[in-house]
């Protein structure tokens, strides 16, 4: 009896467990089934290298583009025209408040080993608007890779002038999947604030498209953009973030993928974010602080005073 | 007009540019020696301890750059502090800065409500005056050992950080914003919480004592550095002088100095603010004065005492 009654109860306690992992793994779609698509699939990077000053005050940002997931059939040898497009505006007013479509100018990519670079460099403070393209097929099917970021490098040399003279990059230059974010140029991207993500082909907005996040302090996100082939991202704070300086940013991945029969799409934007500037000010704590001493401190000196005027 | 409400009138007038002028465009540049605080939204021009933290040794520049053209940046904003500060010396103090302003003003308020300054010993007083050279230290060699010794980033701007200005006089552009404590990290919790005690020990401070923040002010320490070569000079005619120490009983920082000299002819002290209320309520004519290069500004004479006098001395 009390064999079978312990058994009883190991079954029940089984089931629970088991009741409770599907449960878990209902109510978590977004990190549970993360980014299968993205995860299977050859993506490209765009990963911040070390920022150089030069001492005429000129900066230089060398990019990396990275080839994630190339395994299998998809090899790195594989990935043919790897091409830049660089567009660059005056890093406030114009690209704050930018209206026209940027005009993208060709800049030369190098092969480095394992990973291809390009480098933007400028005299003066300038956005950027860098996105990379490249192609892997394999097995009759296509893969169209997109990557893009957006940033702002201060430049400092005395009488600087626009460094770009290339010739605009023509329309048919642009393939593949296109992941617009807004704000687009925004001077501090930190946690804890929203992007608005629009996926979109040949200028057709995806909905109910995935998007994965790959950020090295959580796992892996999935979202899907609504009807209008959007999704807000919201990074979350992060504590590892906040131990570091207010100038350090971690490098977010957001990667979407689209299929259109053996053709596949695959975009990646590289998002550099700080840590959130004003969502820890605990107003309550600071007005309870400065009361506090200001009471104490007040008090002390009028005890003090009325003290020394007593005979 | 007095000088008194001639000078109540300009910083009544600097306030409000300094405070809201850049809403209207003005721009006076990042090298303002005074307390002309970058953290209000609007500001006209900055106080040139930011530059002197943030860029001149910080950081952002570290010393093999100085031979650059960023070090001639930097070079450029130190000429512009110099300059201004040649110009006008410790009138920016008495003057012009917000900060020495409200300090008045919050006086004003404690007089009307009829409660007496605190007094100090000479001895309290001479213990307080180092506190400023040892700001003006930390707030050079903190940037340093950030950029070279691996001090964590977020003692960037270190005086700025617990400067009783950054959270005061945002108030005056409508920001509560900065009385606060960063829980972002420790650093951030015990730098935010430090400048929430600060505030409110000077806050304090000031409506109980004159001026009590310029005790402390490491601009001051640093004004004073050049005040042997400025423009504007205080001298004292120690023939005439009678000895009434009016001057060391009405002045704002008590300083004795002026009063106690009988020999040199400059009696511009490291503590003085050029507030030119020892020359007013000096009885003898020339005894004390204040010049513009040749040019005098302000002079004492027995009238202007008396006028003074008549209008209630001290607490007017």
């Amino acid at each position: 009896m009390i064999k079978s009654g312990r058994a009883l109860i190991f079954r029940a306690l089984l089931c629970f467990v088991l009741f409770m992992l599907v449960l878990l793994m209902l109510m978590m779609p977004q990190s549970g089934q993360a980014g299968d698509a993205a995860l299977q699939l050859p993506h490209l990077r765009i990963v911040y290298g070390a920022e150089q000053a030069l001492p005429d005050g000129t900066v230089l940002l060398p990019l990396e583009i990275h080839c994630e997931n190339v395994r299998g059939d998809y090899r790195r040898e594989n990935l043919s025209a790897v091409t830049a497009g660089v567009a660059s505006l005056p890093a406030f007013g114009p690209s704050v408040q930018q209206t026209k479509p940027l005009v993208y100018r060709a800049t030369p990519v190098t092969r480095a080993g394992r990973r291809w670079m390009l480098q933007l460099s400028t005299g003066s403070p300038r956005s950027f608007a860098v996105r990379v393209q490249a192609q892997s097929a394999a097995n009759g099917k296509t893969i169209y890779l997109t990557a893009e970021t957006n940033c702002f490098i201060f430049g400092r040399k005395r009488g600087a002038k626009a460094e770009f003279k290339a010739e605009a990059l023509p329309p048919a230059w642009f393939s593949g999947l296109d992941m617009s974010i807004d704000p687009s140029f925004y001077y501090w991207p930190q946690t804890e604030t929203s992007f608005q993500v629009t996926v979109c082909l040949g200028g057709r907005v995806l909905p109910k498209t995935a998007l994965t996040v790959f950020d090295e302090s959580f796992p892996p996100a999935r979202y899907l953009t609504d009807s209008a082939g959007r999704v807000v991202y919201v990074p979350p704070n992060d504590p590892a973030l906040n131990r570091l300086s207010e100038k350090a940013a971690k490098q977010v991945f957001l990667v979407s993928v689209h299929n259109e029969g053996n053709d596949f799409f695959v975009a990646t934007r590289t998002l550099r974010l700080h840590r959130n500037r004003l969502s820890h000010f605990q107003s309550d704590l600071g007005m309870a602080l400065f009361g506090a001493t200001a009471t104490i401190t007040g008090g002390t000196v009028i005890w003090a005073r009325h003290r020394r005027r007593r005979p | 007009m007095n000088i008194t409400n001639l000078r109540a009138a300009f910083q009544l007038l600097f306030f409000v540019v300094l405070i809201y002028g850049g809403r209207v465009g003005l721009r006076l540049g990042h090298f303002l020696p005074c307390f002309s605080c970058p953290y209000v939204s609007g500001c006209a021009g900055q106080c040139y301890l930011m530059a002197l933290q943030n860029s001149f040794w910080g950081m952002e520049m570290p010393l093999a750059a100085i031979f650059t053209s960023r070090g001639l940046e930097a070079l450029l904003v130190f000429t512009g502090f110099l300059l201004l500060t040649l110009l006008l010396g410790k009138i920016w103090c008495g003057w012009i800065c917000p900060f020495g302003t409200l300090q008045d003003w919050i006086a004003a308020v404690r007089r009307k409500l009829g409660i007496r300054e605190s007094q100090w010993s000479w001895v309290q007083t001479d213990r307080l005056k180092p506190v400023k050279y040892a700001f003006l230290i930390l707030l050079l060699v903190i940037p340093l050992f950030i950029a070279h010794m691996g001090l964590h980033d977020d003692f960037t701007l270190p005086f700025c950080q617990i400067c009783p200005a950054k959270p005061v006089l945002p108030l005056f552009a409508g920001n509560a914003g900065y009385f606060s404590v960063d829980t972002t990290n420790t650093i951030t919790a015990f730098m935010t919480g430090l400048s929430m005690v600060l505030t409110a020990l000077f806050l304090v401070g000031m409506f109980f004592k004159d001026r009590f923040f310029c005790i402390f002010c490491p601009l001051l320490a640093l004004i004073s550095i050049f005040d042997r070569i400025g423009f504007v000079r205080f001298s004292k005619n120690v023939k005439t002088c009678i000895g009434c120490a009016n001057c060391q009983r009405i002045c704002p920082v008590d300083i004795r100095s002026v009063h106690k000299e009988t020999s040199k002819q400059n009696v511009m002290s490291p503590e003085c603010l050029a507030c030119m209320k020892c020359a007013e309520s000096c009885p003898t004519d020339g005894t004390l004065s204040f010049q513009w290069l040749r040019w005098t500004l302000f002079t004492s004479s027995f009238a202007g005492a008396i006028r003074k006098l008549a209008r209630g001395g001290h607490d007017e």
